[in-house]
């Protein structure tokens, strides 16, 4: 079981219109790993995570997830396969409904697969506790909320349905720096204490430098390089790869040479 | 005294004070790296010199001078003329800033004139010059295209053309790297640095290793105060304020092992801060002196803290 | 929407009951005629006057109300309804469904308003009910392409896509999350709809379609009067005065609603 990887793409290609977003896209990713998918701008990075979900068609290649071939699923196959595949969106206040308190978002997943009320009310709680939220804010509005904390409570439900993949897209770029740790840290605890793995679409090489255990970078829709993340850090090997590294500013190494 | 100087700046939203009591000097020819979280009033801070706060917000207390004269003493009629000639803004998002109805070269031609007695020809020349100046390959052309046809990276080179064309005497940049892709981001920071010069000038920025690249001195704002100040190195190598610390303990760093720091809870909101240092409630080093506001102390390295980490 | 809102609301309801439960009283006075009193200008028994048979202005406008309001509220609330199945139709469904629904929305926007009304209600009879229903059909295509518009928008924000990923269906997405986003624009459009049907009826009853002859309706009344505009100037004062300040209370309300419920202003 622990052989078959969890999630492989094969030669994927995802197309708007007349432009080619991805073409070719290959790689794997294991169960209980934490692999970042980093990217600039138009680099294809979210079309991926969205064709990984289902959310955009992909017109060329495969995807296969836990072995089965999930790449045209549409309807009540594809709603099977969001069971055990799960998403974070970037946008912490655009991803929770305003008009609904935390503990009815968190909650909506399981009542939609048939869990009782109670149930999905326990669960709730339990699932606020791992994503280290106390529990008064079960009955707060997310207007209430910091980006930080929305951002957890995102987290909070893609957990519900207790996934096997969580792909989460850009999740701390709209967090202040401080929360940006915090968040980066979770990640890692929540894989740590449930095996769940996480697909983290990224443009901070730096930042996933921490947490990932392994990276691909992509560029104009192309993968440009893959492989273990420190790998990635200290030696990479492409130039582009280079850039990306070289354009983290670190104050220490910049002050160094002072 | 020459270069920017903010004395005892106090900001209110209402009844609500958003900055207190900030104190700054940039000499000519410098950078100042203000950086802070969302929330610390650092953008406020610096809007307030060019009179362009919110509506709702005031300059409640305080002076700022600009080469000898007194910024808050002038009335909003006033301020635009100085706005041009004297200040000049480069906003975060390239895009939004620059009107998408306009051509580039217009646009600036525009700005030329206001402040400089040239002939629409000789405006049109100094605007495709100004292009030039900023990295922009094909300056003619690119000055006869419009906003949407370019990359946000050179929207932002447009950006700073913008606000330095008149040579002001201070230049603010309000997170101009922000909004753009990594790889951008030092050749921005290094045209600012090329293109301000003899100019005092403030880079307000989360990213403490932008501003370690760009100032010479930083200062950390928290929940709207300065909490410390100090030459980049010494910050970096010996901040003094916890606050610092976290900051620098979370940034993102080349050579990591391990996972990054992170600090517990997050700043207070404007309304409900807590009596004395408002970083306390998540300090490790609080004490119960912290319930009263510490003095901003120091002469090179200043710090508001009643137990500093050196 | 907050209490004090609700207020005109209200009271609109209860003046509409009003009217209704009066009616047969109020028209039996606009139809009396006296022909001694006619043309005679404002005074205290007459308090705006009399037409050329002498009937009471004040009486008039009043039972002509409920022809006016009650057309204006029956179009409303159909092309609200079919408006409002057909915008979240187009929204929800993909391929040929969104473009058939699209193209008749452009086809009937596309029709000659008035004269289609003209033509339809000479085929369907003239009533007032006739004249309900051409309206209604005619202009439900306003609603149509905002709650498109609107819906479309929702379903693709970010929870709505979580709640998908998480299984919630079709239908519980559409309640739960689409039309509590889109009930702000639906109700300012109401509004402004109801104030707009207004009009319209008032302008085919000036031309004499859909009220029966004679039937005091507001537009049928204004077109009397023209005859006598520099005799009476008050037969035309009374009913134009109804008509324009029910119509720009009316708009004010909806600005108001708009604002507090968060809209830019006017959504169509």
């Amino acid at each position: 079981m622990t052989d078959t990887p969890l999630l492989t793409l094969e030669n994927i290609g995802v197309r708007y219109g007349k432009h080619l977003a991805l073409t070719g896209l290959t790689f794997t990713l294991r169960a209980g790993e934490i692999l970042a998918l980093i990217g600039e701008s138009g680099s294809g990075k979210t079309t991926a995570a969205r064709a990984i979900m289902g959310l955009t068609p992909a017109c060329a290649g495969h995807i296969r997830f836990q072995g089965e071939d999930i790449t045209h699923l549409t309807g009540k196959a594809r709603r099977r396969i969001w069971r055990r595949m799960q998403m974070v969106f970037q946008d912490p206040s655009a991803s929770l409904s305003p008009r609904l308190t935390i503990a009815a978002i968190i909650a909506e997943p399981l009542l939609a697969h048939g869990h009782s009320a109670a149930a999905a009310q326990t669960k709730a709680k339990d699932l606020l506790d791992l994503v280290g939220l106390p529990q008064p804010l079960l009955t707060a509005p997310p207007t209430a909320l910091s980006g930080g904390q929305r951002q957890r409570v995102a987290i909070a439900r893609a957990l519900a349905l207790e996934p096997k993949l969580i792909v989460a897209d850009e999740p701390m770029s709209a967090l202040d720096v401080s929360v940006k740790a915090q968040i980066a840290n979770l990640f890692v605890d929540i894989r740590d204490r449930t095996g769940t793995a996480f697909l983290i679409v990224a443009h901070d090489l730096a930042l996933m430098a921490g947490i990932a255990d392994n990276a691909v970078v992509l560029q104009s829709g192309k993968l440009v390089e893959q492989g273990p993340m420190t790998a990635m850090m200290q030696t990479p090997a492409e130039d582009y790869t280079k850039m990306l590294r070289d354009a983290c500013l670190d104050p220490f190494e910049l002050v160094a040479g002072r | 005294m020459t270069g920017l100087h903010l004395k005892n700046l106090d900001i209110h939203a209402g009844k609500t004070a958003i900055v207190q009591d900030v104190a700054l000097h940039v000499p000519k020819g410098q950078v100042l790296g203000l950086v802070g979280e969302s929330g610390s009033g650092k953008s406020m801070t610096v809007m307030s010199i060019p009179h362009l706060l919110p509506s709702g917000c005031h300059i409640t207390a305080g002076h700022i001078i600009l080469d000898d004269q007194d910024l808050t003493l002038l009335t909003d009629k006033q301020m635009p003329p100085l706005r041009g000639a004297k200040i000049g803004v480069i906003f975060q998002d390239p895009f939004t800033s620059l009107n998408p109805v306009r051509r580039i070269g217009d646009l600036l031609a525009e700005v030329i004139t206001r402040h400089q007695n040239l002939s629409p020809a000789q405006a049109k020349a100094a605007a495709i010059a100004a292009l030039d100046e900023v990295g922009l390959p094909d300056a003619a052309a690119k000055a006869r295209a419009y906003p949407h046809e370019m990359s946000g990276g050179q929207r932002q080179r447009v950006g700073i053309a913008l606000a330095l064309v008149n040579h002001p005497s201070l230049v603010i940049a309000d997170e101009p790297t922000t909004a753009l892709d990594p790889t951008v981001q030092v050749h921005i920071l290094d045209l600012i640095a090329k293109r301000m010069e003899d100019a005092a000038a403030i880079l307000v920025t989360h990213d403490l290793g932008a501003a370690a690249y760009l100032c010479t001195r930083i200062a950390v704002m928290y929940s709207g105060r300065i909490v410390e100040e100090a030459p980049v190195a010494d910050l970096v190598r010996r901040p003094r304020h916890p606050y610092t610390a976290a900051l620098l303990a979370a940034a993102p760093r080349l050579g990591r092992i391990g996972r990054p720091d992170s600090i517990p809870g997050q700043p207070p909101s404007p309304g409900a801060r807590p009596q004395g240092c408002a970083f306390a409630p998540r300090c490790a080093r609080a004490a119960p002196e912290c319930t009263v506001q510490p003095p901003f102390t120091g002469t090179d390295h200043k710090v508001a803290c009643h137990r500093p980490l050196q | 929407m907050t209490r004090p809102l609700l207020i005109p609301l209200i009271l609109m309801a209860l003046a509409g009951l009003a009217l209704w439960l009066f009616a047969p009283a109020l028209a039996e006075q606009a139809a009396a005629i006296n022909l001694d009193l006619r043309l005679a200008a404002p005074s205290s028994d007459r308090w705006l006057g009399t037409d050329q048979l002498g009937r009471d202005l004040a009486a008039r406008v009043l039972a002509g109300a409920p022809w006016s309001l009650g057309v204006a509220a029956g179009s409303t609330a159909i092309a609200l309804t079919l408006g409002t199945l057909a915008g979240l139709a187009a929204a929800e469904l993909e391929g040929w469904p969104r473009r058939i629904i699209l193209q008749i929305v452009t086809l009937v926007i596309s029709f000659p308003g008035l004269v289609a009304a003209v033509a339809a209600v000479a085929i369907l009879g003239q009533s007032g009910f006739s004249v309900l229903l051409v309206l209604g059909f005619l202009t439900w295509t306003l609603f149509a392409r905002v709650i498109y518009a609107e819906a479309s928008s929702v379903r693709s924000r970010d929870y709505v896509t979580a709640a998908r990923l998480g299984g919630v269906s079709r239908a519980r997405l559409l309640i739960r999350h689409v039309l509590p986003a889109i009930a702000p624009s639906l109700i300012a459009m109401m509004v402004f709809h109801f104030a707009d049907m207004l009009v319209a009826a008032s302008a085919l009853s000036f031309l004499g379609v859909g009220a029966p002859l004679g039937a005091p309706a507001w537009g049928a009344i204004i077109s009397e009067s023209r005859p006598y505009v520099y005799q009476a100037p008050w037969m035309l004062l009374a009913p134009a005065t109804a008509l324009a300040g029910t119509v720009l209370g009316l708009n004010i309300y909806g600005d108001i609603i708009a604002k507090r419920l968060g809209l830019a202003g006017r959504p169509s």
